[in-house]
């Protein structure tokens, strides 16, 4: 998203037009998404081919990664408005990574990582997530209340991201 | 007839500048409607600031700014319908074709698909991109896509076009098509805010211009205004015999190569033009073009970068 504002300035064509912020993003993110299809197929396939998803497990599949899509393109948009140059994001994107994808369980179980590092974990949504996504495969077992937990902290912070997208986001700069 | 754009007092202060530098400075214009109005000046004189601030993406620090009787803060939302804007080093999205380009444009614009392929189809010929048409944006040259980024804009039904210096790169004959294209777009009534650093082009496009320099407005008026306002309105060319002293009294005096070049009233310029040639040097006179009036308004010549607010990029 950086990249398409500061260096193909889309977002100041868009600005000087009838388009909104939402359906700017809205669009950037569906366009990614189309760079991430080769991908999510292989996924499905691998999915089939390893393991055995309920119907349920397929649904909570589907939310859970509208949920993480929804968040990370808020957060990125967000973020994309306050970088002047593309390269001030080669800084910040491994942190964001780190806590997104390395530091969650997305990988491995949470009980894998050193029990001091836990509680950090907790701190980013994607550890709700991938929670959600090891039960939906049969990699773990949630408590109903467990499960209840994730869903709440996962539209919680997806909410709250959305609202911080759309309070903190620069469509205009000041 | 009412303006299309007016800009009161409009002061600009990025929140990143160290030094409090004001980029734009108390200018107010007021841009009339239907015609394009040429913002000229060096690199940080505030141009790209002022477009930015009427094509409501940057906010006015103070001022006010109304566009089409909308106010560019309060009422953003009027005024982003009614307008269009190729932001300065702009580039087209790389993985469309140039028909896809606009095409899309036009209809994230909210146009009808049949309205959309229309003026697709007509921008394309218009601006001399019909054999490109199905070609990937980043198979063209830099010219090129920028000649697609304007046929965008050109294509929309906006009212007030913003062309921050469209013609950048542009080889002399595909600036004469977008020339062209603009012409048009002022005789559909469009208004066109055109910033260059053509001096040429301001001046064959311009119904009006104003020179800003240091974030303020140095000169403002129609091209013919700013040749009167100027101190000394005429050039005179002396190739020949007469020396520097001789000529000193008639105007301001600078070198150039096979002779002087003489800046003077339109009485000293008839006298030197007709001393000169009794004496038998080669004289040409006429009156000064828009980048003798740069040259004698701001002292520099457009090409010398100014002290600008390193933020207006």
């Amino acid at each position: 998203m950086s990249h398409y504002r500061t260096d193909l300035k889309l977002q100041d064509l868009l600005v000087a037009s009838p388009v909104e912020a939402p359906v700017y993003v809205a669009g950037l993110a569906l366009s990614e998404l189309m760079y991430s299809l080769p991908a999510m197929g292989l996924f499905v396939v691998l999915l089939a081919l390893y393991t055995s998803v309920s119907l349920g497990g397929a649904l909570t599949i589907g939310l859970v990664l509208l949920l993480v899509w929804a968040f990370a393109s808020a957060l990125g948009f967000t973020l994309a408005t306050y970088f002047q140059d593309v390269r001030e994001t080669f800084a910040i994107s491994p942190l964001i990574s780190i806590g997104l994808t390395v530091l969650p369980p997305v990988y491995y179980p949470i009980t894998y990582l050193p029990g001091w590092i836990q509680p950090f974990a907790y701190l980013s949504p994607t550890t709700y997530a991938a929670d959600l996504l090891h039960s939906a495969v049969g990699l773990g077992n949630l408590s109903l209340t467990a499960a209840a937990t994730d869903w709440g902290v996962l539209i919680a912070f997806t909410i709250g991201l959305l609202l911080l997208a759309s309070i903190k986001a620069r469509w205009r700069e000041p | 007839m009412e303006p299309a754009v007016v800009a009161r007092d409009l002061t600009k202060v990025y929140p990143t500048s160290t030094t409090g530098a004001r980029a734009l400075s108390g200018v107010s214009l007021s841009i009339p409607a239907g015609q394009v109005y040429g913002l000229i000046g060096r690199n940080g004189a505030g141009k790209t600031t002022f477009v930015r601030i009427g094509a409501t993406q940057l906010m006015p620090t103070s001022g006010s700014m109304t566009v089409l009787g909308d106010d560019v803060v309060k009422d953003a939302g009027r005024v982003r319908q009614r307008i269009a804007c190729v932001p300065q080093e702009s580039r087209p999205l790389y993985f469309l074709n140039v028909d896809q380009l606009i095409y899309l444009y036009l209809k994230l614009r909210g146009m009808d698909r049949a309205e959309a392929r229309r003026r697709t189809d007509a921008v394309l010929e218009e601006l001399g991109l019909s054999a490109v048409g199905k070609q990937l944006v980043n198979q063209l040259s830099g010219g090129m896509r920028r000649r697609a980024m304007v046929a965008m804009v050109l294509a929309s039904d906006a009212e007030v076009l913003y062309l921050d210096e469209p013609t950048t790169g542009l080889d002399p004959l595909a600036r004469r098509e977008v020339w062209g294209a603009i012409r048009r777009a002022s005789q559909e009534h469009r208004t066109v805010l055109l910033t260059t650093h053509y001096l040429d082009e301001a001046d064959a496009l311009s119904a009006r211009l104003a020179l800003l320099e240091g974030g303020q407005v140095r000169l403002e008026g129609t091209p013919h205004d700013l040749r009167a306002r100027v101190r000394h309105p005429y050039r005179v060319t002396v190739e020949g015999v007469l020396g520097l002293s001789e000529l000193q009294s008639y105007g301001e005096v600078s070198e150039v190569s096979g002779g002087h070049l003489v800046f003077a009233r339109e009485s000293s310029a008839r006298d030197l033009a007709i001393y000169a040639l009794g004496k038998g040097a080669r004289v040409s006179m006429g009156p000064v073009s828009l980048e003798d009036i740069f040259l004698q308004v701001v002292g520099r010549s457009i090409e010398e970068d100014g002290e600008g607010v390193a933020t207006e990029s």
